[in-house]
């Protein structure tokens, strides 16, 4: 009898991963209760937590239960297979929620003696209960990628009917067609896979390229064998209308490669894991071919707001902050030099070579959506000429540049560190004396200016003068331990906002009251301690996620430890994003203050860990600077 | 019932154990028609059989499971296979899903009736269309006990269409409902998941109930044999 309940489980962390007495423990112990929409499943007013739920159906919105603004900003909602109220229950105090039924809901229900001896058994529970352990950290992003797959699957493309993938006739043969005949109607076809079905074409079976190495080439079966004998039988199939997203879900807890598309049961179409994909990648590969061929501005701009909902695309499907970041960048520059390109076809490039640098996120690969423009221009200065003369005719061309890119989607940089700002257009040597002097001198401004401009990287142009910069800022900074330490302090200035009892710490009054700055407090200090880790060490990287595995690799950190500060700080980038993301679809401007109050449990916890591993960064650095 | 046929009824010899569990199971307190629905134990019985006569098909499982407090207790359940003499050729392994491999592995049939007697004990038992489960389960205990299954039965077919009238369907399966409710049975026609599906849509109808200020069990039945007389008449 246990059996349902136990596949329930297995589809949900963290009972995917827990062990099966352990599961059995649980599947005996629990007891479902119906809540009809509207229904108070916890209550404030009820005395300590006694019931550990777990939805098994349907949508429960969670209400913290805070005298400071409306009830709209503080509240979340839990799908199927999530828990709550963990914090009171491992606190035994009272739910400071009200979890509500936002439709007829199914609650798995545990008492809390059993929610306690569970804990007690099972190390998976405990850790997902306690969330110490990094790898929560993966739950939490994939369950930030859900909820954005629920706001997004509206118009994205994987929310589309699985007939609009269908690209042409399903490639099809009968059982008992020979293992020969259906390899030459593959290849006549040029697909990879073929569909055994019955007389009215209705699928019995697959049989793939890959099938052909396992169950044919090795296993020495007679080519004239039927088909029927090699397929894999019983494939997986889906009506036409149902949504790819569906498709994909299937392909991935199946581990099969392709689905078949039906209508009243008869084989319509067949669809692929990389038609799936594609969907997106085809939409990247069109997408830079039509930057890089894009013939004025307003094409370009056009251009870039479809970069922007690609990412948003990216991210519902499951792409990870670091892939992300990658397409974002590997588009954006593509926008960049493009934008560069236009500018100069029109205006006439001066003869002298130059190098167009990016600065800041840009210069580290770390832009989401909308990021300033943090740029500049390094220049060789001819024989007989002097930079002054070169700068001069650099600027105007930096300056129109700057616009385009304005114009297309990159706003202006209220700090001016922009290629048209004639601080920011030098040569080699003038860029090795600005930075020498901000090395040397270390003002606070200077410190300011380090933590931008050293994240250099080539945007457009000669590498070799920045690698050279690059070597000399290193070279530099080793011989100035000073420096390192003044940049330590300025470091070490933000600190995570974890209080005492390991809660957050917010703001009563202010600006932004009771939220955290997911940037300042949250990626800076990663993004911070990781430059000075590379500064410090000679790391050539300017990526976050790049120098702190650097810094591993070079047996200055601990890889374990490494890896979770990696964890942590792409927890907060995917957090910033979606943040980003719901604010503009609201037409909010968008800003890095987060309540945490407004998280779910599990993002709520995995950020406490994630700030925690901050601390831990900062630690180490105040112990190598002895701050 | 006739006494003719209880007196033709063969006498069934019991092993000394399951005699003892018998007498037990007969000497439980039968239901108090007065309990409230919130403290009553609501069973919810489905069963696999070989055919759709209750008085020839044969009983292959049977799924079971207890609503306490308002709460369906889904991993306390019952649920057996039994045993079964002659294994059908084909018959009707296409809806039940049970092979004849499985049919022949199941336990003894006097075996997993007084398993499930003495799990429901004298509750309320619940089923849609609860007369077919009911004739099943009745004739096979007597058949493999001796034993009468005196339980008060529910009809969910009958309870449903009382408490949703909007929802329009009268004379509706199972499925009907489950999709009307959006309820989904992880795979049906196994009587464990039947059963709990069942419960699930049980659920929603004692709170349909509760909402309707029906308390008692003696309400609910009232309400359920309303509606089968007036469908009957109906008919």
């Amino acid at each position: 009898m246990l059996a349902p309940v136990m596949e329930f489980l297995r589809r949900h962390a963290p009972f995917d991963r827990m062990a099966e007495s352990h599961l059995e423990f649980l599947a005996k112990r629990l007891r479902l209760g119906f809540y009809a929409k509207g229904e108070v499943i916890t209550d404030p007013a009820a005395a300590t937590a006694r019931t550990f739920y777990v939805i098994k159906q349907g949508r429960v919105r969670g209400e913290s239960d805070s005298q400071s603004g409306p009830a709209e900003d503080g509240a979340w909602e839990l799908v199927a297979g999530e828990c709550f109220p963990i914090g009171a229950l491992l606190a035994r105090r009272s739910v400071h929620t009200v979890h509500r039924a936002v439709e007829d809901t199914f609650c798995f229900e545990l008492e809390r003696d059993d929610f306690e001896r569970l804990l007690a058994q099972s190390p998976v529970f405990h850790d997902f209960c306690t969330r110490r352990l990094a790898n929560l950290l993966d739950q939490a992003l994939r369950g930030v990628q859900a909820s954005l797959a629920q706001e997004v699957s509206g118009d994205a493309a994987l929310g589309a009917p699985l007939k609009s993938l269908v690209r042409r006739l399903p490639v099809a043969c009968l059982p008992e067609t020979s293992i020969r005949i259906a390899l030459a109607t593959m290849n006549a076809e040029h697909v990879g896979s073929i569909v055994v079905t019955d007389a009215v074409a209705r699928p019995q079976g697959v049989f793939t390229l890959h099938d052909l190495l396992s169950r044919v080439t090795t296993s020495g079966v007679d080519l004239d064998a039927p088909i029927a004998r090699v397929m894999t039988p019983a494939p997986l199939t889906l009506p036409a209308d149902a949504p790819a997203y569906e498709a994909a879900l299937l392909m991935a807890s199946h581990g099969f490669g392709h689905v078949c598309v039906v209508e009243h049961g008869r084989l319509v179409g067949v669809v692929s894991e990389r038609d799936l994909f594609s969907l997106q990648r085809v939409g990247m590969v069109n997408l830079s071919r039509s930057v890089a061929r894009a013939p004025d501005v307003a094409t370009l701009a056009r251009l870039g707001r479809d970069v922007h909902r690609l990412v948003e695309q990216m991210l519902v499907q499951g792409a990870s902050v670091a892939q992300l970041a990658q397409i974002v960048t590997l588009l954006n520059d593509r926008l960049t030099r493009r934008a560069i390109a236009l500018v100069l076809a029109d205006g006439g490039a001066p003869e002298a070579l130059f190098t167009w640098l990016a600065f800041g996120s840009e210069g580290r690969l770390e832009q989401t959506l909308r990021t300033d423009q943090d740029n500049g221009i390094l220049f060789t200065v001819p024989r007989g000429k002097t930079a002054e003369a070169v700068r001069t005719q650099w600027l105007p061309l930096a300056k129109r540049i700057n616009q385009v890119l304005a114009d297309i989607g990159f706003p202006l940089c209220p700090g001016n560190v922009m290629a048209g700002n004639p601080e920011c257009c030098l040569s080699l040597d003038e860029w090795r004396t600005r930075f020498e002097r901000w090395i040397d001198q270390g003002t606070p401004e200077h410190l300011l200016k380090a933590s931008i401009f050293f994240d250099f990287r080539t945007i457009e142009g000669d590498d070799a003068p920045v690698n050279e910069l690059r070597a000399f800022v290193l070279e530099r900074c080793a011989a100035n331990p000073r420096f390192l330490r003044q940049m330590a302090e300025n470091t070490l200035r933000n600190r995570p906002p974890l209080g005492l009892v390991r809660d957050f710490v917010v703001p009563s009054g202010g600006e932004h009251p009771h939220t955290i700055d997911l940037k300042l407090q949250g990626t800076t200090p990663f993004v911070d301690g990781a430059r000075l880790l590379a500064l410090a060490h000679g790391l050539t990287e300017t990526n976050t996620l790049a120098r702190l595995r650097a810094a591993a690799h070079a047996g200055v950190v601990r890889p374990e430890e490494a890896e979770a500060w990696c964890d942590a700080y792409g927890f907060l980038l995917l957090l910033r994003m979606r943040h980003h993301q719901q604010q503009e679809s609201r037409g909010e401007t968008l800003d890095n203050h987060v309540d945490p109050d407004g998280l779910n449990e599990l993002d709520r916890r995995v950020l406490k860990e994630a700030f925690r591993q901050a601390r831990k960064l900062q630690s180490r650095l105040a112990l190598d600077y002895q701050l | 019932m006739s006494l003719l046929r209880r007196l033709f009824r063969p006498v069934i010899e019991l092993a000394p154990a399951l005699a003892r569990r018998a007498a037990a199971w007969r000497a439980l307190p039968s239901l108090n028609d007065a309990t409230t629905l919130a403290q009553a134990r609501l069973v919810v019985v489905d069963v696999e059989t070989t055919g759709l006569d209750p008085r020839r098909d044969r009983l292959l499982a049977i799924g079971a499971c207890a609503v306490e407090g308002g709460r369906l207790h889904t991993g306390a359940g019952y649920e057996a296979l039994l045993r079964q003499a002659i294994v059908g050729a084909r018959e009707n392994i296409l809806i039940h899903g049970i092979g004849p491999q499985e049919q022949a592995t199941g336990a003894a049939p006097e075996e997993a009736l007084m398993g499930f007697l003495e799990f429901a004990r004298k509750d309320l038992l619940v089923a849609f269309h609860a007369p077919f489960d009911q004739a099943v389960l009745d004739r096979a205990a007597r058949a493999a006990l001796g034993l009468r299954l005196l339980n008060p039965f529910i009809d969910l077919a009958d309870l449903a269409p009382a408490l949703c009238p909007e929802a329009r369907l009268p004379h509706a399966g199972l499925d009907d409902w489950l999709a009307y409710f959006g309820l989904r049975a992880a795979q049906r026609h196994r009587a464990a998941h039947d059963a709990i599906a069942t419960g699930e849509l049980l659920l929603i109808l004692l709170h349909r109930a509760r909402t309707r200020g029906v308390v008692s069990v003696s309400a609910l039945r009232a309400l359920v044999e309303r509606r089968a007389n007036a469908g009957m008449g109906g008919a």
